[in-house]
């Protein structure tokens, strides 16, 4: 990316106010968005409604950098493929378009959606969804994941939550840690475990209801806890002399990776839930850590300064020889894969930068601009990445798109530093 | 009931608080270089406490992603194994620190080869093994909140924390 391309990125800043309390910058890299050309036509809304479904169904596709999302033409006003006028649509090359209802319906609203193919005049995708409680967004990220997959043909993630650390300054600098479980776009946050004390490195069980994570306590001893994030129950899963870090759930839930120090200095551990019995994974005195499972579970990827600064290195589970991964630039770490096994995101730096790369193969793209850029982590479909970054000072969130070009910031609704994310499993 | 046992076990604290508070400072080495008897003996304060005494200075700082003692950090440890090596019931936990560039738990890792380095130079110099404990903070616990090389060359750090 050259300078003028990132000033440009920098320029195209859209603020976007989402609703009453959070807001998405959506910044476009590379001076372009996706290329499937769509409109959403804001919804017809008989009474009133909780949220802005049309919005929240347009900024999970601008989030996702496939769609060029376009402004309706001639501000025409349509709550049904009845109602459409296709023409001005196909005059400004829109293929696609959103309509929609949300409607009072007994204990809830009804939102019914639209997606027409205007030159095949055709209803590509009808859905109609029965919002209850508290559930209007999730029904409406549902009706994105229909929409997304129609025009893409890859599963959705609008549905997906994501966990993450949030860092809050009380009075004379007193700190307060708190485990977060938010909507994938960082809507409804809830913490489920807080702590005077450092709480770092969640990470999702398989089957999306409880998380592993690291808790201090106030001597600086750490322990891995896992917790049932629907009952709040959580149990100790390792709090041995030294480091308990890094855990990781193996695709299939049955283990986790760990990263413990009793013998002295860091080793990557696996530890089986069900029998409870440890393996030890790594031999060797440099900092063994940050291990993460391949999806088919047989290899896990982790990062050793074993060659003198932190690079990836692949660990077959069953043992036999280990092989390293990076060795383009000087730090690699913190290692994510794609769940088609393809990709590697990790925290790289160059000259002085830590941003986000992707390595593919024998090529590593730097996907982000930050300077302190950390935590990656694919989506469950493998087409964005979550990361850790700062802005004014302050740790926040982004999402990027795998090739790099659309980038949002989630900003947080109660404030504090947020850090390391943890996407969830796709929705059962 | 429940109003009286408060008061007990407050009274009970207030006690052993005169108690121990009356011994600080009471087992100073007379032949540590710097670390004066009885520099503390009328006062309340734990000799690391005091900022005249040598104790005082509980810090030992770090290059990047490094965890070799530097000249002035072979000081400060030497300093804090003679009084421990002098006082065998003392003691202390390491606790390590990085600065906040790159992966959180590669700096725990980072970390935690800080407070083993200065572990291993103050069981060198005499201190016992039952004395030291070491953890790690990583980047979770910086000194200084900037982002640049003063504030991160401040947060790469091993600090002593004696063990009360």
């Amino acid at each position: 990316m050259n300078k003028l391309n990132r000033l440009l990125v920098f320029l195209f800043v859209l603020t976007i106010s989402a609703g009453s309390n959070a807001a998405l910058d959506i910044y476009i890299g590379e001076g372009s968005t996706g290329d499937i050309p769509i409109t959403i036509v804001p919804f017809k809304i008989s009474g009133s409604a909780p949220h802005n479904a049309s919005k929240i169904i347009e900024d999970d596709l601008k989030r996702s950098g496939k769609f060029d999302v376009r402004s309706v033409p001639g501000g025409q006003q349509a709550g049904s493929s009845a109602e459409l006028q296709a023409e001005a649509f196909k005059q400004a090359k829109i293929t696609n378009v959103v309509v929609g209802t949300v409607s009072k319906t007994g204990s809830g609203y009804q939102i019914k959606v639209e997606l027409v193919n205007v030159f095949g005049g055709k209803v590509v995708v009808k859905e109609v969804k029965i919002a209850v409680g508290k559930n209007f967004r999730r029904k409406t990220h549902e009706i994105s994941n229909a929409i997304y997959k129609a025009l893409t043909g890859i599963e959705g993630v609008f549905d997906t939550k994501i966990a993450y650390v949030r860092v809050t300054k009380k009075r004379r600098g007193v700190k307060s840690y708190a485990l977060v479980v938010a909507d994938f776009d960082g809507f409804d946050p809830r913490a489920v475990r807080t702590s005077p004390y450092p709480i770092m490195s969640p990470s999702w069980a398989p089957t999306g209801n409880r998380l592993a994570y690291v808790a201090f306590k106030k001597t600086g001893h750490t322990a891995i806890h896992v917790q049932n994030i629907g009952t709040g129950r959580r149990y100790v899963v390792s709090a041995s002399k030294g480091i308990n870090g890094a855990p990781a759930w193996s695709p299939d839930g049955s283990r986790l990776a760990l990263t413990l120090s009793k013998v002295g200095n860091p080793e990557i551990y696996v530890f089986n839930l069900r029998s409870r019995r440890l393996r030890r994974m790594t031999v060797n005195g440099a900092i063994d850590t940050e291990a993460t499972w391949a999806p088919d579970g047989r290899s896990i990827i982790f990062t050793s300064d074993r060659s003198g600064g932190p690079q990836l290195y692949r660990v077959g589970i069953g043992g036999g020889k280990t092989s390293r991964v990076t060795f383009s630039g000087k730090y690699n770490a913190r290692a994510t894969i794609s769940p088609d096994g393809k990709k590697i995101a990790m925290v790289h730096a160059v000259g002085g930068r830590y941003s986000i790369a992707v390595k593919s193969g024998g090529e590593t793209n730097v996907v982000t601009a930050g300077r302190l850029d950390e935590s990656p982590n694919f989506a469950p479909n493998g087409e964005m990445l979550i990361y850790a970054s700062e802005y004014n000072h302050r740790g926040v969130l982004f999402t990027v798109s795998a090739d790099g070009k659309t980038k949002v910031r989630l900003s947080s609704q109660s404030g504090g530093d947020i850090r390391e994310p943890a996407w969830g499993p796709k929705r059962k | 009931m429940k109003l009286l046992k408060v008061l007990l076990v407050f009274a009970f604290a207030a006690l052993l608080g005169a108690c121990s508070g009356g011994k600080k400072g009471d087992n100073l080495d007379a032949n540590s270089s710097g670390v004066k008897d009885g520099i503390n003996q009328s006062s309340s304060i734990y000799p690391w406490e005091d900022p005249n005494n040598p104790l005082y200075n509980r810090v030992v700082y770090f290059e990047y992603d490094k965890a070799d003692v530097k000249e002035e950090g072979r000081a400060t440890i030497e300093t804090h194994s003679k009084y421990l090596a002098a006082n065998p019931n003392q003691r202390i936990r390491l606790e390590g620190h990085a600065d906040e560039r790159g992966s959180r738990e590669y700096n725990i890792g980072l970390g935690e080869r800080r407070s083993q380095a200065v572990r291993r130079l103050m069981l060198f110099q005499g201190v016992a093994d039952r004395q030291l404990e070491t953890v790690s903070y990583g980047e979770e616990k910086p000194q200084v909140e900037g982002h640049d090389e003063s504030s991160w060359s401040q947060n790469r750090r091993v600090e002593i924390t004696y063990v009360k």
